[in-house]
């Protein structure tokens, strides 16, 4: 071990074991000495004079101790204790202030660690995967088309994974519903089918059993599933023997192959597995569906730029063969950025507002030490006279406002601990909400804050308080009257800064208040009122078996579920319509179809034709829902299969394509031109069919409310393409859910193996797809009152603290003949004055920043631009009055000074 | 203020205590002391007190030991020995002061060619 290393070590040992040292120095010294003054009186010195040059040649004995103590520790260890000693001392000796300081710190510091660890969970921390870096989101993108992000079809993604050069494995992954039934009540489960090599994609294995084989996505062979460890408890009782285990899953046994760990997690986070496999000539198999997710791993070296144009290159040469596909290409990003991309900008912008909370609690903070250290300043000032130097005196109040700031910090870090309690409430909002916790990042996090924080709001009490004219004036005078005006310019500054701060965090608040009411305002295009939904899962024995090319629309049975349920449902009492529907209002812009106006001349290639929003209805959906009639008819149940064949368009699709005309009786194609279609790629017996338009209803948003609706065509399930899972709407007249039962035997009579699922009011959904926005204006608005409290707080501090100081003054100004209300005023107009300048400094910076960052924030804001003026002025007008109050109580008390008493005390 | 000073006074003050023990074997403090106004030939007058500290570090740094024994007039002293390291440190710091002397003496005889 190096010497140096070996003097440390012993040196921190001494720093913390005060051993007999001392001691057996004094017996050393006390030896030398004998030993010298012997020398001496041998060197013929009288017994005297030989002890006293023996002192002297020792040296000065004081100085000799302290430098062997300085020796024997860590002199950086000793201040270091007696610093927080003494720290510790003046905390406990003002509880008042010391109380109210943690707490402040802890509000504002427990606050940001809250956030942080969300931000950690969700942005920071990769994903749980063998090494997620590498792993992408493949996507389809159709820009000619004016199509961003949209999802895989089944082709595309088998020709990708086998002729690509870039990706060491690439899965698809798609969400279905299967229903289970057996001794217990029929379920049914969220499944994520996947291709074969999905688990591989990932890096994980299932703890029991095994993963899928390739051979398990042909059609025969695919009745396998793997489970989630939740399932395996629930279901299966957590037993290992999972050989030859079936589940009856729409209607048909499935092997259970494997189990998945407790830990392992994906965004979809289904019930269990399956494979991804097709019947032969099965629909969903075809250049036109696009409705997968792929993800894939990179292979090492390869940057997402060059897998992209890999990727591009087997597209293209797609679309070469099948003109469908013209102008489709694809586009990577991380898997994270799929799965949180939404959320960075939202989490981002709660983290700014947090931090300013914390920052208008330090000005506070600053400004009670400030005060307190005018309260200390005899103490200070004579320290500083018995030899302490400034450097120290700064150290020490450092160090106690470091004090403060760690305890305020732990108390935070609790408060966070209790707010993150709560986080289970917001797992719809937030992904990744399992893997945000008070971890060590976040206690890293915490303690580096407070340590900041403490040097933030310590130090300018710090420097102040230990100027050296400061001190020289205290003792003088025995400061008692009005302390140095610079002091009262800091503490103003401070008061400035505070009201800017609030200024901009409340300008945010309000901003996002704002946006969320405009949401709230926009005209939904359905009354979402006493209204109840719920999806039944149709399984394959409904279906026709072999696909049929020649029919269009529902199967019998299919059929036969509308008919003869909606009706009965339709009589329960208090029930007032009830329709079906492929999807609800909100849940998104998710089913496109080819829309062909005939009146017009046939576009001249597939990249061409035009597109439009479908939903496949039958029943009394419109009225279930208030979606109102604008002009010709509704289509309902009586238009079936053998009817003239018709749809039903919004208003936005009718401005698109007939502005200025009518588009009742137009004809129309919900499929490409047949001239347009390869021969080769029509099956036998398939025709081109065109409907007629019969009506027009207004806009019902389908995507969520910031965003217009897209033109949308409606049909009848008995026409045309109908969905397996379809969402039955039903109007009541009284609360829906009473007939929620009633509804479920209706359902049980028809078949008692169907499970109702998804059961929600309308209300609800409403309510789910403004969650986002309205949590974050809830938070904001609490930190924006949070950051009011603080600032009122700080005014209210320091213009008491002033009136206090110039009591006298006041004393003498009323002796002088100055009435109360003038002496009130001066004491207002002082503190508006501030707040004036406050609110300038803030308006400025927040007007700066809105130009500044225009772009970013007009994507989470909706309906108002980041200058609005009435937010401005609102803001700006709350600030005032609440100033004026803070000003108020402080300024009466200034109008109640006895003249006579202030004098007195001069 | 006198810290400056005392950083280069240490490193001499170390060498000349190890060489003190290293020839007369171990020794107290007022003996160390004596020892190395002696060899400077009251030189070096240095404030003995300053010796204790200089010992302390010496012995952080592993380089001698201590042990409380009786002197030659039968009183208590703490006597101070090399230790195997602090041996070779000595070995090592006395080529190190050869090395630099040497440097020094031709620079300062303003050596011509």
């Amino acid at each position: 071990m190096p010497a140096w290393l070996r003097e440390l070590a012993s040196r921190l040992k001494g720093s913390f074991h005060r051993s007999g040292a001392e001691i057996e120095l004094s017996d050393e010294l006390q030896a030398h000495v004998e030993m010298l003054t012997e020398e001496n009186i041998r060197r013929g010195l009288d017994a005297n004079e030989a002890r006293r040059q023996a002192r002297l040649k020792l040296g000065n004995d004081s100085q000799t101790n302290e430098d062997y103590r300085r020796q024997a520790g860590l002199p950086f260890i000793e201040v270091l204790r007696q610093d927080l000693h003494y720290g510790l001392r003046m905390l406990r000796k003002s509880p008042a202030f010391t109380g109210i300081a943690v707490l402040t710190l802890a509000l504002g510091i427990g606050a940001n660690s809250a956030i942080f660890s969300v931000v950690n969970g969700v942005l920071l921390q990769p994903l749980p995967y063998e090494d997620p870096g590498r792993l992408i989101n493949v996507f389809n993108t159709a820009p000619s088309r004016d199509l961003d992000i949209f999802g895989g079809s089944p082709p595309d993604f088998r020709a990708l994974r086998e002729r690509n050069q870039s990706l060491t494995s690439l899965s698809a992954l798609s969400i279905n519903f299967f229903n289970l039934t057996g001794p217990a009540q029929p379920e049914r489960l969220r499944v994520a089918v996947v291709s074969a090599e999905y688990f591989t994609t990932l890096g994980v294995k299932p703890v029991v059993g095994r993963a899928f084989l390739p051979n398990e996505e042909q059609w025969g062979s695919h009745r396998v599933v793997i489970l989630t460890d939740d399932f395996w408890r629930t279901h299966l009782g957590a037993d290992p023997n999972i050989q030859g285990k079936t589940l009856t899953l729409n209607g048909e046994r499935y092997d259970v192959v494997g189990v998945m760990s407790p830990s392992f997690y994906t965004a979809e986070a289904p019930a269990l597995w399956a494979p991804m496999a097709f019947k032969p000539k099965d629909s969903y198999d075809s250049h036109n569906n696009y409705y997968l997710q792929l993800l894939g791993r990179l292979k090492p070296g390869i940057t997402r730029e060059q897998a992209r144009l890999d990727l591009n290159g087997i597209m293209t040469s797609i679309a070469q063969q099948f003109p469908e596909n013209k102008g489709i290409g694809v586009g990577l990003r991380p898997l994270r950025d799929q799965w949180v991309g939404d959320v960075r900008l939202p989490l981002a912008v709660l983290l700014c507002a947090v931090s300013f909370v914390l920052l208008i609690a330090c000005v506070n903070l600053a400004n009670l030490m400030l005060a307190r250290s005018a309260a200390r300043q005899k103490e200070i000032a004579i320290r500083s006279a018995l030899g302490a130097g400034r450097k120290r005196l700064i150290r020490q109040f450092i160090t106690e406002s470091i004090l403060l700031a760690l305890l305020g910090g732990a108390l935070g870090l609790g408060l966070a601990y209790l707010c993150l309690r709560l986080l289970p409430l917001a797992h719809d909002l937030l992904p990744r909400v399992q893997q945000v916790k008070l971890d060590g990042w976040v206690m890293l996090f915490t303690l580096a804050v407070s340590v900041l924080t403490g040097v933030l709001f310590g130090l300018l009490p710090a420097f102040q308080s230990s100027r050296a004219r400061q001190l020289n004036e205290t003792l003088k005078e025995g400061g008692r009257t009005s302390d140095g005006s610079g002091r009262n310019g800091v503490r103003s500054v401070l008061v400035v800064a505070e009201v800017a701060l609030a200024f901009l965090l409340l300008i945010a608040c309000g901003l996002a208040l704002k946006s969320f009411g405009q949401l709230m305002r926009v005209d939904r295009g359905f009354d979402s009122r006493h209204v109840l939904s719920f999806m039944v899962n149709l399984p394959d024995s409904y279906g026709r078996g072999e696909p049929d090319p020649t029919q269009i629309g529902a199967p019998p049975k299919v059929a036969a579920f509308f008919q003869e349920l909606l009706p009965r449902i339709e009589q329960l009492p208090g029930v007032k319509a009830a329709g079906a529907v492929t999807s609800l209002p909100l849940t998104g812009e998710n089913w496109l179809k080819f829309f062909v106006p005939l009146d017009r001349p046939v576009p001249a290639s597939m990249d061409k034709v035009p597109t439009a929003q479908y939903r496949a209805i039958t029943g009394h959906y419109f009225e279930a829902l208030g979606i109102r009639l604008l002009k010709g008819r509704l289509i309902n149940e009586h238009d079936q299969a053998n009817s003239a064949l018709s749809v039903v368009v919004n208003e936005t699709l009718a401005r698109r394509f007939w502005r200025d005309g009518d588009p009742l009786g137009k004809t129309v194609l919900l499929t490409p031109p047949q001239s347009l279609i390869p021969p080769d790629e029509i099956p036998a017996g398939f025709r081109v069919h065109s409907f007629t338009v019969v009506g027009v209803v207004a806009d019902a948003h389908y995507g969520s409310l910031d965003q217009a609706p897209q033109p949308l065509v409606y049909a009848s399930v008995l026409q045309n393409d109908y969905s397996s899972s379809p969402f039955i709407t039903v109007h009541t007249e009284g609360d829906p859910m009473a007939l929620v039962n009633s509804i479920r035997s209706e359902l049980a009579q028809f078949d008692n193996s169907l499970p109702m699922s998804n059961i929600a009011l309308m209300d609800e959904v409403m309510s789910q797809s403004v969650a986002q926005p309205r949590l974050e204006a809830i938070l904001l608005a609490m930190f924006g009152a949070l950051a009011m409290l603080l600032a009122s707080v700080g005014i209210y501090g320091v213009m008491s603290y002033t009136v206090t100081q110039r009591t006298s003054e006041f004393g003498i100004r009323m002796a002088l003949g100055a009435s109360r209300s003038t002496v009130l005023k001066m004491v207002i107009a002082r503190g508006l004055r501030l707040t004036g300048i406050g609110l300038a400094a803030g308006l400025t910076t927040s007007l700066v920043l809105a130009f500044a960052v225009k772009k970013v924030l007009a994507r989470i804001l909706f309906g108002v631009s980041t200058t609005d003026p009435a937010t401005f002025v609102l803001v700006a007008g709350l600030l005032a009055v609440v100033a004026l109050l803070a000003c108020y109580i402080p300024a009466r008390r200034a109008t109640k000074v006895d003249p006579m008493i202030a004098l007195r005390y001069e | 203020m006198g810290e400056a000073k005392t950083d280069v006074l240490q490193g001499t003050l170390d060498l000349m205590v190890l060489k003190t023990l290293e020839a007369l074997g171990p020794l107290h403090g007022y003996g160390i002391a004596r020892r190395i106004e002696q060899v400077s030939e009251n030189l070096l007058q240095l404030n003995q007190g300053t010796l204790y500290p200089a010992l302390l570090r010496l012995q952080q740094r592993g380089w001698i030991k201590s042990e409380w024994g009786t002197s030659e007039n039968n009183r208590k002293a703490k006597f101070y020995q090399l230790s195997p390291v602090g041996r070779r440190q000595l070995a090592v710091e006395a080529k190190n002061w050869e090395r630099i002397s040497g440097v020094m003496a031709r620079l300062l005889s303003g050596q011509e060619g």
